[in-house]
Order: C-alpha cells, then structure tokens, then sequence
C-alpha cells in the first residue's frame, strides 16, 4: 500500500511541477505581444467577431470570443494592455444581452470554464479565483490537465496566445437569414432583466483597467436585424447613464442592412461584415478614435447610412418595377 | 457519474477506504454499503432513474423466491414471463418506442396514409440495455434449475446495481456475480494494485485512443466530401474508436471491481487480433455475445439442426444483437452483416478453427496470420461504418465514397500523433494478448524503476491528455 502511495505522491508531484513551470514560463509577456501596428482592440463576444473584419481595419485586431462574458474579457485586456503598451483604444461590444440573466452563466457554466479557464487563469488574481471557484470549483479542478497540456504546447512551440488563435479573431459567417425567422421573440416568463450583478461588475472592471492603463475605452454595439429581441434595453440605457456615464457607447444597432446579410437576428454574415466594417472603416479615417463626441458623430452617420439605404432601395425597386 | 471525472476521483478513494473498514463489521453491511455507494453512483446522473432499477430489483427478486415455492411448469413460466415482460417492456420503452411509431407511420405512408402519431419525449436511462440483461439472466437461470434463487435482498440489489459494472457491462452472470456477494470478500494487495494497472490501461484507451479518435471521426463522418482514402482513414479510425472506448471502459470496471475484491469476467480478449470474424466474435463483448448464445441461440436449437435452421438461428442473434445496440436500422445492418461474415465460415464448418492465442509463444505473426488478421479487421470496419453512420443512406453513401477513384490517393487527413498513440496501444497489447488485460504481466519482470517510469508516462500521458470527460458511447446502450 506504501508503494501505491508513493507511486500517487510522484505523479502529483511531477503534476505540480509541470504546472508551476510552464505556469511560470508563460507569465512571460512575449507570449501576449501584439504587432507594434496595433492600436485598436476590439473585444467582447460573438456578436463584434463577426461583425468586425479586421483585415479590412487599420492598425486594428479584433480579439472577440464566441460566448465571452466580461469576465473572461477583463482578464484578457489585462493580458494584453500590460504588454501592449502601443494599444490606445478598446471597443468593448457591450448590450442589452449584458442584462438578461443567463448571461450569469458565461462565468461559471462548465462549457465556458471548460473553454477559457485554462487561457486565463494566469491573470485571476485572488478575488478572480474565489468567485469563480465558489461558483463552479468542480470545473476548475476538471480544467487542470488542460492548463498542462495547453501549457506544455505554447511553451514548446513558443507561439503567443493570438497566433495560437486561441484568445479570439473574426470568424466569418456563411448563414443567411432566413424570412421565416423573421419573428421578434417573446422573452421567457422567468426572465430577470438586469440580474447580472456579476457580468456587470466585470464591466466596470475593464472601464476600470482602461483608465489606470491610459487606454480609451468605447462601448459599441454591433448591427442587430430589427426583430431582435431587445429584452432589456431600459436596463442598458439605465446602466449606461448611471453606471458608466464617462464611457462612450457607440451604437450601430440600427446601422442598415438586408435581412440575408445577418447570420441569424444579432450576427452579421460575411457579407454583412464586409459592409459594416468598410463603414466603420470610414469612421476610423474620419477620426472616430480622436472624436471628443464619438457618439454623435457615430448617430449622424449611421443616419446617414439608413438614408442612403432607403434611397438605394427605392431604386432598385422603381428599376426591378421596370 | 463518469470514470474520467472529478466526481469519481472522489468517490472512488472514500468509497474504497469506508468498504474495507466495514469488512471487519460484517458481511450484509458491506454489501449494503456497495448498494449504497452504487445508487449514488448511477443516481448521480439522474435519481428518478433510480426506480426504474429499483423496481427491476425487487420484481426479479420476488419471481426468482416465488419460482422454487412452486413446482408448477405453468406457473414458473408465467413467473418468468412477468420478469421478462418488466425487464424487455422497461427496455422497449425507453429504448425502442420512437423507432416503433416512426416505423409504423413510415409504413402507413407507404400505402398513402398519413398517420399523426405524437413522438414520445423519452430519456434513454443510462445503462438500462446492461442491467435488464445482468437481472433478466438471473431469473432465466433460477427458471432453468441452474441457480437457486437467493433470499438476500440487499445482496441481490448490490449484485444488480454495482456500480463498476452497471452503465456499460461487463454482463455480469448472476451464478458468477452473486455468490461473490454471499461470501466474505478478503483485501488482496497483489489483487488490488493489478486492479489499478488495469484501470490504468483502460483509462488509456478511453482517453488517449477513443478520445483523440473521436475528433477526427466526428469531422471525417460529418463531411460528405472527403477522398475515398479519408474515408478508410475514418472507418478505421472509429475502429479504433470504439474499441478504445469499449474495451477501456470494460477495463476500468474491471479494475475497480478487482479493488473491492471482486472478479468479473473478461470482456474484450483482443479482438482486433482475430484471424476470421467468427474468432472476433468471440473476443468482442464476450458477455453480451455468450448472454445472447445462451439465452437465445441454444434456445433456438444453437447449431444442432439443418444447416437452413443454423443460419436462420446465426442471423436472428446477429440481428437481434444489432438492435440491441440501438433503434436504428443502421444496427441492424450492422448485425446481418456481421451474420453474413459468418455464415460462409459455418457453412465450410470452419467457424472454430482459430481458438487460441494467434502466433502463441512468439513475438512476430506469420505471413499468413497477418494476412487474416488484416482481412479480419477490413471487414468489421466496413461493418463498422453502418454502426457510425446516422442513417443507412449515410452509410452507403460513404461506403459508395470510399469505393471511388480517389480511394488510392493521399489521405486529407492523417493525425500522425493518433496513430502513433494506436501503433503503441496494439504493440502493448500484442505482447500481453495472452493473458486477461494487456498490462497483467508486462513490466512485473522489470526493475521497479523502469516499471515506475513507464507506469509514470501512461499515468501523464493519461492526465494530458485528459479534457472535459467525453461520454462513453456505449452509455448511449
């Protein structure tokens, strides 16, 4: 019986011993260094990563995350503001889907810390830890022969985290919109609109790591098809004129498109990608990141864009009329 | 609860240390405590489902009581009736009821009917396929004379519900499983540390072999437009798939089993090293096999009769193993095919010439084994890609695929690491092919140091490799 014990005393310690060193090895921020050129992020979950081509934006990467709640978010700008030095802005995706309260979930659902703990457990600090491990302390243990797996492959292929591809990038979508989806959705009956307590208090944490850092933050919300649900919008505009008043939010819900250039209500297909961001494009060149009123010059133009889409749409129906 | 995860690393160490303390009180507490710790284990998952083997339980314990209290033929078979009505009817709705009324209504429609029949929104209880049968074999045996029935309840439903063995097999015999419980259970070293190599070559192959195949089976099955010799790379992968999977579950139960003192039976004696498919039939889930020769196949007059009657009684276990294994048409293809593979070698009474150990006492096979080994394994992956496929046009649009030009091409996908995982796994597993699990004696002649160091690199190997457990795909049995 000794010599099974002993023999489990060694696997654990070899265990601990493999996670302290590559846990130690990629505390180096060479693992998390951006090209110099970069000096726009934009983050936040699947709605910006495709939706924002960043082939097409200059001096830009887009590091949005299928399912990423601002806690994992936060962690990531931690990351890469302390090693990015060069970074000036971040456009955070930031709506009223923060306030629907399943979105409490993308914190600690075994899915979401299956898929992201082991990306950043190096920058949980101690309060980081504890939430999470209260929540969901199960999944946390399940993750580690993750994080020395994932860990032995950066360390010996020396990689960083985004040419791994692992912390995010534009995802082109092919699906198109169907018109029998078309319906705006009854919110479920236990909804609890604004019950995020968590969600948002990691949103405040980013407007927070911004502000020590000298990063700019803006809020932006990408294009939605107009049946989109919009649940909890009353919750946003509350949170936005109380809790984060100093933020710009940038708001391209309304910003025109055809139906079959959405994905589904809220995700812009490739092609709808194309569009919006050659317009944000524009706003870019136009100063977007300097603008003292970013909000306002993002209305008129959107505005503007809405115009020349009716304009476009009455002729093309007055040519197929003829 | 699965094998892989947390919960069991930490059920199994209190569940083991609480059992061997209790061996010092008595008997009936222990085993009391193994029922326990088996409800918890299965409830787990889901504890309504508790009541279904609950139920099964305290009904075959009652029939098994009532069938020696009378000595009425008619009377011990309508006993035995009402078990296998409770067990077949628990597994047939659960199991087979969706495939029934889509059959039904796909039938009518074939005569121009219309049939509007609502689809029942049934959860397949884990492990129900195993535990019917495990239950059903005791009172067909108390039936049959060939087992007295037991009058200790607590024993019967620990022999039921262990949990080692009660999701995914083996099948355990209850003249082989029971007695185990009736008799004091005495804490071996030698037994127990055997026990934990074999769960450890079994997590192996779960995680190690099934796993790192899956993901590449999963996108090769799921892609219609692979080249003909990516899709052989698929089939055989999946073989390896399901064997990694299987055989490494049955692996680790019997290992954990072996802990506890108890001995199961073998499930898998490495059928991929089969010389023709009646041996690989021999081989694979032994205890599904021999339940379905023995309660089925001798039943059916076995292969005493006309050559018509042996083939018939060939095609009806084969057909009816496929169907066990899911509701879908695509087992059952699986199965005749598996009866079509055997028939010829009945037919030429050549169905047993390959009993032993293929290449016995030596290290390389001969030209001539490799070639039926090769053949052997050929043939059940074909048969294996109706047991992948979603539905049988799936699977002969693959098989039509995989016969194409391009099958004598570079495959599109070849995971090296996968293979080399495999390569290491059969290597092992050809050295250890005479005895019971790969690593019952491999390295028991080394110096502990090198014994350590290559149980130290399955053990890592194991944890790297380790992610979110994946379900066993025969949990979905």
């Amino acid at each position: 019986m000794a010599q099974v014990v002993l023999f489990l005393v060694l696997v654990s310690s070899l265990v601990l011993l493999g996670l302290g060193v590559t846990s130690r090895r990629l505390q180096d921020g060479k693992f998390y260094k951006l090209p110099q050129s970069t000096r726009v992020l934009v983050v936040g979950n699947s709605h910006p990563k495709a939706a924002l081509d960043d082939n097409l934006l200059p001096e830009t990467q887009n590091l949005a995350d299928v399912g990423e709640s601002p806690f994992y978010t936060y962690l990531k700008l931690k990351a890469l503001l302390v090693n990015n030095p060069h970074v000036s802005t971040v456009y955070f995706e930031f709506t009223d889907k923060h306030f629907e309260d399943w979105m409490e979930g993308w914190v600690w659902e075994d899915k979401h810390v299956d898929r992201r703990f082991f990306k950043y457990y190096l920058f949980m600090d101690r309060d980081d830890l504890l939430r999470l491990a209260r929540l969901n302390l199960r999944a946390m243990v399940t993750a580690q022969a993750q994080i020395l797996r994932r860990n032995l492959k950066v360390v010996a292929g020396s990689r960083t985290a985004i040419e791994a591809n692992e912390w995010g990038g534009y995802l082109p979508l092919e699906e198109r919109l169907q018109p029998d989806k078309l319906e705006k959705p009854e919110p479920p009956a236990n909804l609890s609109p604004g019950q995020t307590p968590l969600t948002l208090l990691y949103v405040e944490k980013i407007v927070d790591l911004c502000k020590e850092r000298g990063v700019q933050l803006r809020f932006i919300r990408c294009p939605h098809n107009e049946a989109y649900r919009g649940w909890c919008e009353a919750q946003l505009r509350a949170a936005l004129d109380d809790r984060f008043p100093s933020v710009p939010f940038l708001d391209f819900r309304t910003f025109p498109l055809k139906s079959d250039q959405f994905a589904d209500l809220s995700h812009l297909n490739s092609e709808g990608s194309r569009i919006f961001t050659v317009f944000f494009a524009g706003l870019l060149e136009n100063g977007l990141n300097e603008d003292e009123s970013p909000e306002s010059s993002v209305r008129a133009a959107v505005a503007a864009a809405q115009l020349n889409f009716r304009v476009v749409e009455r002729a093309d129906s007055t040519v197929g009329a003829h | 609860m699965l094998f892989g995860s947390v919960d069991f690393a930490v059920f199994l160490p209190i569940v083991f240390l609480i059992y061997w303390r209790l061996a010092s009180v008595s008997l009936k507490v222990q085993n009391a405590f193994v029922l326990v710790s088996s409800y918890l284990f299965y409830g787990w998952w889901d504890w309504r489902y508790l009541s279904l083997i609950a139920l099964s339980t305290v009904a075959d314990y009652w029939v098994g009581l009532k069938m020696v209290d009378t000595e009425e033929a008619t009377r011990r078979r309508l006993l035995l009736g009402i078990s296998l009505f409770l067990n077949l009817g628990l597994l047939g709705f659960f199991k087979y009821s969706n495939f029934f009324i889509e059959n039904f209504v796909a039938a009518f429609s074939i005569f121009g009917q219309k049939l509007d029949l609502p689809s029942l929104e049934v959860v397949l209880p884990v492990g129900i396929s195993f535990y019917t049968f495990q239950t059903l074999s005791y009172t067909i045996d108390v039936y049959r004379g060939r087992l007295d029935p037991t009058r200790d309840l607590v024993a019967f439903a620990a022999y039921v519900s262990f949990f080692p063995q009660l999701v995914a097999g083996p099948i355990e015999r209850a003249a082989a499983l029971l007695p185990q419980f009736s008799r004091p259970r005495i804490f071996s070293y030698l037994e127990a540390v055997a026990g934990l190599r074999q769960m450890l070559w079994g997590f192996f192959k779960k995680v190690v072999i099934a796993d790192g195949c899956a993901e590449h089976v999963n996108a090769i099955f799921e892609s219609p437009d692979y080249t003909g010799s990516t899709l052989v790379v698929g089939a055989v992968l999946f073989a390896f798939q399901i064997y990694g999977d299987f055989s490494g579950y049955s692996d680790i139960a019997i290992g954990t089993a072996k802990l506890f003192g108890f001995e199961l039976m073998q499930n898998f004696a490495f059928p991929y090293f089969s010389r023709d498919v009646a041996e690989f039939w021999r081989r694979w889930h032994i205890s599904l096999s021999t339940w379905f020769r023995d309660y089925l196949y001798f039943p059916l007059g076995g292969s005493r009769g006309p050559t018509a009657q042996r083939i018939r009684n060939t095609i009806v276990i084969f057909v009816v193993s496929g169907f066990w294994h899911g509701a879908n048409w695509t087992f059952i293809i699986w199965g005749l095919l598996n009866a079509l593979y055997i028939i010829p070698l009945m037919a030429t009474a050549s169905n047993r010439q390959n009993l032993g150990v293929v290449s016995e006492g030596r290290l390389i096979p001969g030209v001539r084994e490799l070639f039926q080994m090769g053949v052997t394994f050929g043939l059940t992956c074909l048969a294996w890609v109706f047991f992948r496929a979603d539905t049988v046009g799936d699977a002969c649009r693959y098989l039509a695929r995989l016969a194409s030009p391009d099958l004598i091409s570079t495959p599109e996908v070849f995971p090296n690491k996968v293979f080399l995982f495999v390569l290491f796994m059969l290597s092992v597993e050809w050295v250890g092919r005479g005895q019971k699990f790969a690593l019952e004696q491999l390295g028991l002649g080394w110096p502990r140091s090198v014994r350590w160091g290559f149980y130290l690199a399955l053990v890592l190997t194991v944890y790297i490799f380790t992610g979110r457990p994946q379900e066993f795909i025969y949990f979905q049995f």
